[in-house]
């Protein structure tokens, strides 16, 4: 399989990955580095990926392993679910369709911009300063609890914004 | 249990937050109810969506700006000549460039706060950056690859001096961490309190030639706190075995007559030897598969390091 093929087939998979990486090293530099490494991984490796699925399924695997194994290099102790029940998690995370992440992609650009000031701070400094949660909270001069109940006000609001804009289509798109 | 109590266990698990009586029951939750299961994976497939496609540009407040020690800290120029000279002196002794550097560091016991000016080359006026293509191995020297040094040009004149980081590598084959970084280290050794309430703080200037391109033009800069032995240095970032890091991702604007100046702070563990900085492009939004990242475009200049004393 050559490299074009395999990339093809694995960055459709990547927003969900990131995804994984993130919910396991809960930081973003992390989550992208795993990320690399395992696309690095998967063009440096002799392994013969007769089908997609196969390397789908491979490229899983390895991301995960390589998100623990980061876990364990940087001496964290991060708090996890069960196994059996990450296992149910990432299998039902792995099998979503990716279709129509495009129109969430712009859906969630669009919600963004609706957030006020603060919340939108809020993301800038979890998601793309590299600041956990509480040290978002000492840069802003807040208590943890107090970011953490934001940034859940932040997910639900954008959730029900992107819910909202993907129900509802632009005037002039053609509905199937 | 309700779905408001649900997604307050889910963000604070996402936080890593949550206390173990929590978590047994968001994992009793999940793992009696498959629609709870969806709905967790809808939030990380958001978490994953903001990573992705989340940047704003909405302002992020600084609380504290240092201001450059003028009683300390050489003019940009004379610092370069000043770096230059330990750089050739460097050379020629053979010694670390680090332990040598005085220039533009007040040590007195009589100043309450140390503001430092320890990079070498941060204004990029001398072109003789490092071959080593990955994390240094000695203090004083401008490692990594995919960048040089350049003077004005793409209707970008330089931060400070004549030259300035220019970005130059190629559209890359495979999307890869960070092709195009340059990495000094710096010692810390020397310097009193690094260990009692010590702020490091990274400034770094960027412009861009003004690629319309969505995405196309994002930068970076990271400070890392190392301990440990230095010849174990590039060993240790490589597995993530650091002591502390912060990042701080910029977006710059079209404007090729404007730079932009970028800060990050990481309070200095106790233990630290070693702060490492990197300035890198992190080209595109989305990495592009077949086209690759190019991270063409981009300019750094004028990176200086602060390093103060917050507590006695």
């Amino acid at each position: 399989m050559l490299d074009n093929e395999r990339l093809g087939i694995l960055m459709p998979e990547r927003t969900k990955q990131i995804a994984l990486a993130w919910s396991i090293l809960r930081e973003s530099h992390l989550a992208e580095d795993a990320y690399q490494d395992m696309l690095a991984k998967a063009f440096a490796s002799d392994t013969r990926f007769d089908a997609a699925k196969h390397l789908r399924d491979w490229s899983w695997k390895v991301l995960r392993n390589r998100c623990y194994e980061l876990l364990r290099q940087g001496k964290k102790r991060a708090t996890l679910l069960d196994d059996t029940l990450l296992d149910r998690l990432d299998a039902e995370l792995q099998s979503r369709d990716t279709s129509n992440f495009d129109a969430r992609a712009d859906a969630l650009r669009a919600c963004l911009g609706s957030l006020t000031t603060n919340a939108r701070n809020i993301v800038n400094l979890r998601f793309f300063e590299g600041l956990r949660g509480n040290q978002v909270a000492e840069r802003l001069g807040r208590q943890p609890d107090a970011v953490y109940k934001a940034l859940q006000r932040i997910y639900q609001t954008l959730g029900h914004c992107i819910r909202s804009k993907l129900d509802t289509p632009e005037p002039g798109t053609p509905t199937p | 249990m309700d779905d408001e109590e649900f997604h307050r266990l889910s963000t604070l698990y996402l936080e890593d937050a949550i206390g173990d009586t929590n978590r047994r029951r968001l994992n009793h939750a999940l793992a009696t109810s498959p629609s709870r299961i969806e709905q967790f994976n809808d939030l990380r497939l958001l978490v994953g969506m903001i990573h992705e496609h989340g940047h704003t540009s909405a302002e992020t407040p600084t609380p504290r700006t240092l201001s450059p020690v003028k009683a300390s800290t050489p003019t940009p120029g004379l610092r370069w000549l000043a770096a230059a000279a330990i750089l050739v002196l460097g050379f020629v002794l053979g010694n670390t460039f680090s332990d040598l550097i005085g220039t533009g560091r007040d040590t007195s016991s009589q100043t309450p706060r140390i503001s430092a000016v320890q990079l070498v080359n941060g204004s990029f006026e001398s072109p003789a950056l490092s071959q080593n293509t990955g994390y240094p191995v000695s203090p004083g020297l401008w490692t990594g690859e995919g960048t040089g040094v350049t003077g004005a040009g793409q209707k970008i004149k330089p931060f400070d001096g004549k030259s300035m980081l220019c970005f130059n590598l190629p559209p890359q084959p495979a999307p890869r961490s960070f092709p195009a970084t340059r990495w000094q280290l710096v010692q810390l050794k020397d310097l009193p309190g690094a260990s009692t309430g010590t702020n490091a703080t990274l400034r770094t200037r960027f412009n861009h030639k003004g690629d319309p391109t969505p995405g196309n033009n994002r930068c970076l800069i990271d400070l890392y706190a190392l301990d440990g032995p230095l010849a174990s240095a590039e060993q240790r970032l490589q597995d993530g075995d650091f002591l502390s890091s912060t990042r701080r991702f910029h977006v710059t604007d079209t404007d090729p007559d404007t730079w932009e100046t970028i800060e990050t702070s990481l309070a200095v563990p106790e233990g630290t030897r070693f702060l490492l900085v990197g300035i890198g492009g992190y080209g595109t939004e989305r990495p592009q598969p077949f086209g690759g990242n190019s991270y063409v475009g981009h300019y750094a200049d004028g990176a200086e390091l602060y390093v103060e004393q917050t507590s006695p």
